[in-house]
């Protein structure tokens, strides 16, 4: 441990200054379940932050009045519905279930079941084409047997070949 | 294998001759199930419309992306975090709040804010209720402004001022002096005021009318156009 | 002065050479390959390797701007710090935007000369080269013609305001963003590859063969920058957590699930030869969805903490992003008649079964990630409304997802291709099933009551239970076979089944990370304690905190002061924490620095509330006790362990008897 110099001492108070905002209203005990309802609020004055993650002036004293109002017995709707009153729906982290919002809810749910109804659809088409024997038409066949008597042909050629000894 | 090949050939005038190659056998196979599924000659055709119906999907699809990010990226970046108040139209959350000492003389030490009673307002009159702060850049472009404001319409407008997440109060004291606002000024220590009236940021300026009632809050550095027609509106014709 | 000026024009003047041997290169690859043309081909690849080696002249340029504070370079200039420590200065050069852009740059260019010298020489290799070679193209031009860090200040400033506080006070900054940029790069191989077989119609399984090792080192190092960064996230930034789902999190996380969908369902081309046209897709969607994040992320149209800020850059990013979307998909979309296959199942109780399935859960999370981030630009764009979609919105819609992973996690590897033997199924699943009720049971017992760990902790024992049946599936009959122990055979197949061996590991690290993120996601406790200086406050569990003093550092970088804590576990020390504020320069904002202990079955988390002030005789600590986090880390070392493991190649094993009579003959 350093000793605490004369420069130590004016950094650590002008650190202290650069805090001193936040001091006092940082000095209070705050329990889990404060925290538990932080985490379904934004802080208002962040780019993306939740209450219960930032360090941001307003972050802490919306926890101090969440900690308070626990105190004072408030429920976790209520205190919700506090901030909601004031900042609007764009506070709760999580969207509200009315209006145009639905459609962040319901559609995971629907595309989730559009898909799966896909994949039933080319589950029974490829299970079809596994049973199901390859098709030929009559062109085809006749083709087929065209060349298989050829081959019988032949190979009825090469074996009177090889018996007679011709080279 | 050769007349195999022949006959698949033969069988698929749709498929194109490089998807035969010999090195795939996978792609016989595909020329063959072609065959199954697309006998004929319109197969062709077919294909092709469904191409071109695929691509409509996805043109549209991209389409409708591109849009909504032209939109994001054309916003004015200064408005793109701005959400309107809820208290628009309702009266505002009562207030008590202790004045800087310049002001004592003129306006006492608090300032007293209490919606719902008969005279709404500390003075009857409609306000404008500026929030700042000393670090915030923008609330200095926006001083002179309210300052004129008040001097101008200081008998029929109160002009309040709510200094909040101020980290000390000499820099606000400062700011005070700088800018010689001579329209009062209060602390908002722990910015409970601002948190009532659901700041998101700074500066913002409420336009309130006599009776208490949010006409408009305005989120940014206010100028006198947004003030000349709020004033219409709070100030009796 | 001299000096100063050659290295901004020559950073400028390699990114301009960078830019046009590049474009050569996708001109001289595209004639080539229309013309095979083998001496232009070769130029090609040749052309590739110039370009990497211009960019890294450029990225020697900026160290050296930064290492010796030539301020007279702008992105010098706007982004270092005449104070900051070697390291810092180096990691400086992806701090800021054009920074990171120049390093991305560096490494597609590198990727795609790697590409050009160890890919095999077949038809696929030039058109593959020509896309890796326009993908470099576009980076390097965003940096030779928007956002050039090179610019030359006329005027240099003494001294730079150093890149963001929070860049600064960990190594991980030196980790993390390449490791991101190595996965992203990396999958790009893939999708080069994957166009090549469309534009040259050979939609087979050459393309996906070539670069499965491409595939996996990609996905693996995209999946480890992830996990680093969440480890970032929870040492630095004082709130104990490591997953936010904020924007650019989400952004940079949906590659990566599709990535995986990837992986997975190539092997059913492999094996089965169906979906040529699905796997073509999913890789097409995976580079796409590269190239959005990072339009995301730098256009500013999501806000975010991470974001690098909107700047020129974005409008030049979109365009890229559509041209990308429609030129792939399109081609796709044209040709998908001739590439997609007939398709066969025998049984949907298959191998493909739950790989098809898994790749429809690994999609409906990146749609539902995907909706949830863009959701508030889309409201503001239909009625100007703003609303907010975080992280209970994201955990409500992916957590029970990836409950049904799990499940087909367990069961996938136990099922035989084209359709399951219903006894042997039944006998697999009622051991499993078994493990994960008793498992359950006795998590309820011993206080697992929510409903997510339980549920978590159920199919862990699933798992657990389905690698147990695996490996006595390898194992026993080989044992049978040799008549050797378990644990020569168990090596033995190791070797052997490579693949199948690190999928084991792999899974198995997933499912070690996810009793992680239940435990620490379920059960963390937070609390916000105020201590006098020499008091103790008591906490869950047996753990007591003791704080001994204040202390203040100094280097020349930064000045800190924070607390001594002595942390007790029962009546036993068990570490000295040292949370701390420092500030870095007079203009930015302090930033905590936390300090953790981390032991197997919690961490305790202390970062310092307040100030720490001579004056002021208590402190404010900010309390985590978050369960199991460590397994995260560890289940993180183990995935990559099981990455590496199945790109290993395999051993040439000849068989013993063979071997024996081969001796015998000589």
């Amino acid at each position: 441990m350093k000793k605490l110099s004369v420069k130590h001492i004016v950094i650590i108070s002008l650190l202290s200054i650069a805090l001193a905002g936040l001091a006092s209203a940082q000095d209070v005990e705050l329990n889990r379940e404060v925290f538990e309802i932080a985490r379904e609020l934004r802080c208002p004055t962040c780019r993306a932050e939740g209450v219960a993650e930032s360090s941001a002036p307003i972050s802490i004293e919306m926890r101090n009045i969440i900690a308070e109002q626990l105190e004072q017995g408030k429920s976790r709707a209520e205190i919700l519905a506090f901030f909601q009153a004031r900042y609007g729906d764009w506070i709760l982290l999580e969207p509200p279930r009315r209006g145009l919002h639905l459609i962040v809810w319901i559609m995971p749910i629907a595309i989730g079941l559009l898909s799966l109804g896909i994949l039933i659809f080319f589950f029974r088409r490829w299970h079809k084409n596994a049973n199901a024997p390859i098709e030929a038409d009559a062109a085809d066949l006749e083709r087929v047997r065209m060349e298989m008597r050829r081959s019988a042909n032949m190979n009825a050629n090469i074996n009177t070949h090889l018996e007679s000894g011709k080279p | 294998m050769d007349s195999a090949k022949r006959s698949a050939d033969a069988a698929t005038p749709s498929s194109t001759p490089s998807s035969t190659t010999p090195a795939t056998t996978s792609s016989s196979a595909s020329a063959s199930s072609a065959a199954v599924n697309d006998p004929g000659h319109e197969g062709a055709d077919n294909t092709s419309r469904k191409a071109i119906t695929r691509l409509l999907w996805l043109i549209a699809l991209v389409g409708g992306l591109a849009g909504l990010f032209v939109f994001g990226i054309t916003r004015d970046p200064n408005r793109r975090d701005n959400i309107d108040s809820v208290l628009t139209g309702r009266p505002l959350p009562a207030f008590s709040m202790p004045l800087f000492d310049r002001y004592h003389e003129n306006y006492g030490e608090v300032l007293e804010f209490t919606a719902n009673s008969s005279t709404s307002t500390p003075t009857g009159q409609p306000m404008i209720i500026n929030f700042w702060a000393s670090w915030c850049g923008p609330c200095k472009d926006e001083a002179p402004v309210l300052e004129r404001t008040h001097r101008r319409h200081g008998d029929d407008v109160l002009v309040l001022g709510v200094n909040t997440q101020d980290r000390n109060q000499d820099n606000a004291r400062a700011f005070l002096s700088e800018y010689n606002l001579t329209f009062p000024n209060g602390i908002d220590e722990n910015s409970r005021i601002g948190i009532n009236y659901g700041i998101f940021g700074l500066p913002e300026t409420f336009f309130v009318a006599a009776d208490g009632t949010l006409l408009y809050k305005h989120a940014g550095a206010v100028t006198q156009a947004v003030i000349d027609e709020q004033l219409e509106r709070m100030l009796p014709q | 002065m001299d000096m100063s000026l050659s290295l901004s024009t020559l950073g400028t003047a390699s990114l301009t050479l960078a830019m046009a041997v590049c474009v050569y290169a996708m001109v001289a690859g595209i004639l080539g390959a229309r013309r095979r043309d083998a001496r232009l081909q070769t130029s090609a690849r040749y052309a590739a390797v110039a370009v990497f080696m211009a960019m890294t002249t450029a990225v020697l340029t900026m160290q050296t701007a930064l290492l010796t504070d030539d301020f007279s370079v702008q992105y010098v200039a706007n982004t270092s710090r005449l104070a900051s420590p070697t390291w810092v200065k180096v990691v400086t050069m992806w701090a800021a935007l054009e920074g990171s852009i120049l390093l991305w740059a560096w490494l597609a260019s590198g990727y795609a000369a790697l590409a050009a010298f160890v890919s095999p020489n077949n038809a696929l290799r030039n058109w593959a080269l020509v896309i890796l070679n326009a993908v470099s193209a576009f980076f390097i031009s965003v940096n030779a013609l928007v956002a050039n860090p090179f610019t030359l200040v006329p005027n240099p400033p003494l001294d730079g305001p150093g890149p963001n506080a929070l860049l600064q006070n960990h190594w991980m900054m030196a980790v993390h963003p390449v490791l991101m940029y190595l996965g992203f790069v990396g999958l790009t191989v893939p999708f080069a590859f994957a166009m090549a077989a469309l534009i040259t119609k050979r939609p087979g399984s050459e393309w996906m063969q070539q670069t499965r090792a491409w595939s996996i080192t990609g996905w693996g190092f995209l999946g480890i920058a992830k996990i680093a960064g969440g480890w970032w996230s929870y040492e630095v930034l004082g709130w104990g957590g490591y997953w936010a789902w904020d924007p650019v999190e989400n952004v940079s996380f949906l590659p990566w699930l599709t990535a995986t969908a990837f992986i997975h369902s190539v092997q059913v081309q492999e094996r089965r030869r169906m979906l040529k046209a699905w796997n073509l897709l999913l890789i097409i969607l995976t580079f796409a969805l590269t190239i959005l994040g990072t339009f995301i992320i730098r256009s500013g149209i999501v806000s975010s903490v991470h974001a690098f800020g909107d700047g020129p850059v974005g409008p030049y990013f979109l365009a890229f992003f559509l041209l990308i979307t429609l030129g792939a998909f399109g081609l796709l979309a044209w040709r998908w008649d001739q590439v997609r296959d007939r398709g066969e199942l025998d049984a949907i109780v298959s191998r493909e079964g739950t790989f098809l399935l898994g790749n429809v859960l690994f999609l409906a999370m990146a749609f539902a990630v995907l909706l949830g981030t863009l959701f508030p630009l889309f409201v503001e764009a239909v009625s100007g409304d703003k609303v907010t979609v975080g992280a209970p919105f994201f955990n409500q819609v992916s957590l029970p997802i990836w409950l049904g992973l799990f499940a087909l996690m367990g069961i996938g590897p136990l099922l035989p291709w084209r359709k399951a033997n219903h006894q042997k199924l039944i006998h697999n699943l009622s051991w499993m099933v078994a493990s994960a009720i008793l498992a359950a049971v006795l998590a309820y017992i011993f206080g697992v009551r929510k409903v997510y760990p339980l549920w978590t902790v159920a199919f862990a024992a699933y798992n657990f239970a389905s690698i147990a049946l695996l490996l006595d599936a390898g194992v026993r009959p080989r044992m049978k076979a040799t008549g050797r122990g378990f644990w020569p055979v168990l090596g033995q197949y190791a070797q052997e089944s490579r693949r199948r061996f690190g999928s084991i590991i792999v899974h198995f690290s997933v499912i070690i990370m996810a009793l992680g993120v239940a435990g620490s996601g379920g059960y963390r406790v937070d609390e916000q304690v105020r201590v006098d200086l020499g008091g103790t406050v008591a906490l869950d569990g047996n753990y007591r905190l003791e704080v001994v003093d204040r202390f203040m550092e100094q280097t020349p970088a930064r000045i800190s002061a924070g607390v001594i804590v002595n942390v007790f576990n029962g009546n036993r020390q068990v570490a000295t924490l040292r949370p701390r504020i420092n500030a870095f320069g007079a203009d930015q904002q302090p930033v905590p620095t936390p300090d953790v202990l981390y032991t197997a079955w919690q961490d305790i988390y202390l970062s310092v509330a307040g100030t720490v002030s001579p004056d002021q005789d208590f402190v404010v600590l900010r309390v985590v006790q978050s369960p199991l986090v460590a397994w995260i880390w560890v289940g993180a070392v183990i995935m990559g362990i099981g990455t590496v493991y199945c790109l290993l190649p395999k051993r040439r094993l000849v068989p013993e008897p063979a071997r024996q009579t081969a001796l015998a003959g000589s």
